[in-house]
């Protein structure tokens, strides 16, 4: 593969960039669409696919962008070492407003076109700023919550073990009230949490953890699971990473499905007619 | 708000709705587009429709039957509203714009007299079209004249088809039937009901569904439902509801339930379509409280939530929840779809009503729904082309409402009046636990589509 990427080891094109480990997440063609209002183009791309025919044009890039995803760690650390004569910038991955300015402004001022980018954010932002706005003014009005079964809870929640998305940090920046984390604290005592909003619970019996989450005031869990009956029924919604987007637009999407997701009453008024969140002896 | 009444520039929400109502707002040149409102004489017609032996006589010309076509063989396929053999329902007196400056009323009394010929005919009703009812004929003169040789009631419904809409032909009927109807030997008695107001658009087993479970409903506090205006019955079988004790008035029927209590001494209690639980359920309550039946609608309401909420455990978060929809249609059931669909975690985006705003009808209580009422059809279909291009993604209504759609993007659930492309052959009623249960069902299939669209693979 590498062969074939040096093969057409031509001159560098002006503003042509490549995407290492940055996998096809809703939102990332707005965000590439910005980048080309402003000169920039997406050359190649590797990991988690690959095109074959294009890879011949990969060592043709002026600067290659590095996605935060464990996953493609080590591939894509050879693959640097290899093109080391190609500039490449590690920007936070392109979730939120805050995060997907750091990573247009990187990619952007990598390849000295910063005031174009500066002047297209502007234009786009009269279009989504004021349903971002709006949304983060009615999301103040929720709590969201985590689950851990392990004690070193800010590991799990890490954005690279979560496909580069950094979800606690996402959440606060979308306008939310605060974080309730329910940590299991079986083996060792999880550490406090830094930010203020956030509040550490812990558990070391599935009935604390019951009890803990039926006081809680977070309305929405983070689940990945398909059928979450363990939230459903204790009368709480849950989000995914189904629900995320990237870039400034995907942001206001973002934040309108969680927010959607906050504000779900049907659980909340009918979770006493859907029956036990546990099966008897389950996790006990 | 801030001072000057208008929205508080630091509250984003209000600055956000702000804008979005001026996007969805008609703009200069759209103002003049034909408007999504029906037709006061169509709300008529749907009347007439709704009565097994009911006649309209309309002083106007041949265009009626176009209008008596919106119901008869296109929105309702058991329509008896107009006849093969001749013997329609809908009777104009062919008087066009230029024969109308010498018409006196003879042609309707020709025409009522004709409609006397029939051997079934239970009651009829005149009303006029608008370059008839400038003129000033005095129907009510008429029909003096004419009652005392017919053996059926003689009824003027006032022509308003420049200030009204298909509602007010609707309610205005009823409200000349509640004044008219034969309540000799009647008496209100504690464990009967009636409902005044139910829009029978058409007699298909969506309609017959809905029948069947407001009966069901009634008769689980231990009351009968006695008569309900209009479900297709013959007009004797109308005057069943002065043995109601208490009316049950739909915002259609408010003001013909005060006019039939007037004369009966029953209770009125107003109540909105119980469209949805939450309107089904104060329907409920506020029949108990009235009938000292308070226990058993919450048995009963209890015992309905338990038999259907279980089935929606996983469809909510999968199939409903972020979904964007649309609504158009009849006003009276925006409040209950707002309220049925965003208690899933639908995002109602707009809703447009095919009439004017009535005071009768609940408001919508959300931040984020704009309602537009009778707006332009040009109107209605930039804004259907704006908000698909936004993320819309299904869009629940009535055939009008479809006919605006310029995008095949959009998928569609058809309900409502008119609703050409969809008819009822079985049980499905919309209204009732058993009515939410079935309109559901239709939007999670419709939402199905919409996944399907998504996933399918890239046309070659």
């Amino acid at each position: 593969m590498l062969a074939e990427a040096r093969r057409d080891d031509g001159a560098r094109v002006p503003g042509r960039i490549n995407l290492l480990g940055f996998p096809e997440l809703p939102g990332r063609d707005e965000l590439l669409a910005t980048l080309a209002a402003c000169g920039i183009e997406l050359g190649c791309e590797m990991f988690p696919d690959l095109d074959p025919a294009r890879l011949r044009d990969f060592a043709r890039a002026e600067l290659l962008v590095v996605y935060p995803w464990d996953r493609y760690e080590e591939p894509i650390e050879r693959l640097l070492a290899a093109f080391s004569d190609i500039p490449a910038v590690r920007p936070p991955a392109p979730f939120g407003v805050r995060c997907s300015a750091a990573w247009l402004t990187e990619v952007a001022s990598a390849l000295g076109r910063r005031g174009a980018l500066e002047a297209t954010w502007r234009e786009d932002q009269v279009d989504w700023g004021p349903t971002w706005e709006a949304l983060r003014a009615r999301a103040g009005g929720y709590r969201l919550g985590f689950v851990c079964d392990d004690s070193d809870w800010r590991a799990t929640l890490r954005a690279s073990r979560r496909m580069g998305v950094p979800l606690l940090e996402l959440v606060m920046e979308l306008g939310f009230a605060g974080v309730d984390v329910f940590a299991f604290a079986g083996v060792r005592r999880p550490a406090p949490p830094r930010d203020p909003r956030v509040a550490l619970h812990t558990f070391t019996t599935r009935d604390e953890l019951v009890e803990g989450l039926r006081r809680s005031r977070a309305v929405s869990f983070y689940s990945e699971l398909y059928y979450d009956r363990r939230l459903s029924r204790l009368g709480k919604n849950s989000f995914s990473l189904r629900d995320v987007a990237c870039g400034p637009r995907g942001a206001v999407r973002t934040l309108e499905r969680l927010l959607t997701r906050a504000q779900l009453p049907f659980y909340r008024r009918y979770a006493s007619l859907l029956g036990e969140p546990f099966t008897i002896g389950e996790g006990a | 708000m801030n001072a000057d009444g208008g929205p508080d520039a630091r509250d984003p929400v209000a600055r956000w709705r702000q804008r979005r109502a001026r996007q969805l707002a008609p703009r200069p040149g759209e103002a003049f587009s034909i408007p999504y409102r029906i037709p006061f004489q169509v709300g008529l017609f749907m009347a007439i429709n709704a009565i097994a032996d009911a006649y309209a006589i309309i002083d106007g010309p041949d265009c009626l039957y176009r209008k008596a076509e919106w119901i008869h063989g296109r929105h309702d396929a058991r329509s008896t509203l107009l006849d093969a053999g001749g013997r329609h329902r809908v009777v104009p007196t062919l008087v066009n714009s230029e024969a109308v400056v010498t018409s006196d009323g003879r042609e309707v009394a020709r025409r009522v007299k004709r409609v006397a010929q029939l051997d079934d005919v239970g009651v009829a009703v005149i009303c006029s079209m608008p370059h008839v009812t400038i003129i000033g004929t005095q129907y009510d003169r008429l029909i003096g004249e004419l009652q005392p040789s017919l053996s059926f009631p003689l009824l003027e419904v006032l022509g308003r088809s420049l200030d009204g809409d298909w509602v007010d032909g609707y309610a205005d009927t009823l409200e000349a039937l509640a004044a008219a109807v034969e309540l000799r030997g009647r008496a209100p008695e504690d464990d009967q009901v009636a409902i005044i107001g139910y829009l029978m658009d058409r007699g298909e087993e969506d309609h017959q569904g809905n029948l069947r479970e407001l009966a069901r409903m009634i008769e689980a506090l231990g009351l009968r439902l006695r008569s309900v205006w209009l479900s297709g019955t013959r007009y004797e079988a109308l005057a069943e509801a002065g043995d109601a004790g208490t009316l049950l008035a739909l915002p259609y029927g408010r003001k013909a339930a005060r006019t039939l209590a007037r004369r009966t001494g029953a209770r009125v209690i107003d109540i909105d379509a119980p469209f949805g639980l939450q309107a089904t359920r104060a329907m409920l309550r506020a029949l108990g409280r009235a009938t000292d039946r308070v226990e058993a609608a919450e048995r009963f309401i209890a015992r309905e939530q338990a038999r259907l909420i279980p089935r929606l455990e996983w469809i909510v978060p999968h199939y409903f929840t972020g979904r964007r929809v649309a609504f158009a249609g009849d006003p009276q059931m925006l409040a209950g779809f707002h309220e049925l669909a965003t208690e899933l975690g639908m995002i109602v985006d707009f809703m447009a009503a095919s009439a004017r705003a009535r005071d009768e009808l609940p408001a919508v209580d959300d931040a984020h729904t704009i309602t537009l009422y009778a707006p332009p059809e040009s109107t209605l279909t930039r804004i259907l082309a704006d908000t698909t291009r936004d993320g819309l993604e299904l869009l629940i209504g009535d055939s009008l409402a479809h006919n605006a759609v310029r995008s095949t993007k959009l998928l569609g659930l058809h309900f409502g009046f008119p609703c050409f492309q969809r008819h009822a052959l079985f049980d499905s009623p919309f209204l009732g636990f058993n009515g939410w249960m079935w309109m559901l069902d239709a939007i999670a299939n419709a939402i199905d589509l919409v996944h399907q669209r998504q996933h399918a693979p890239p046309e070659r």
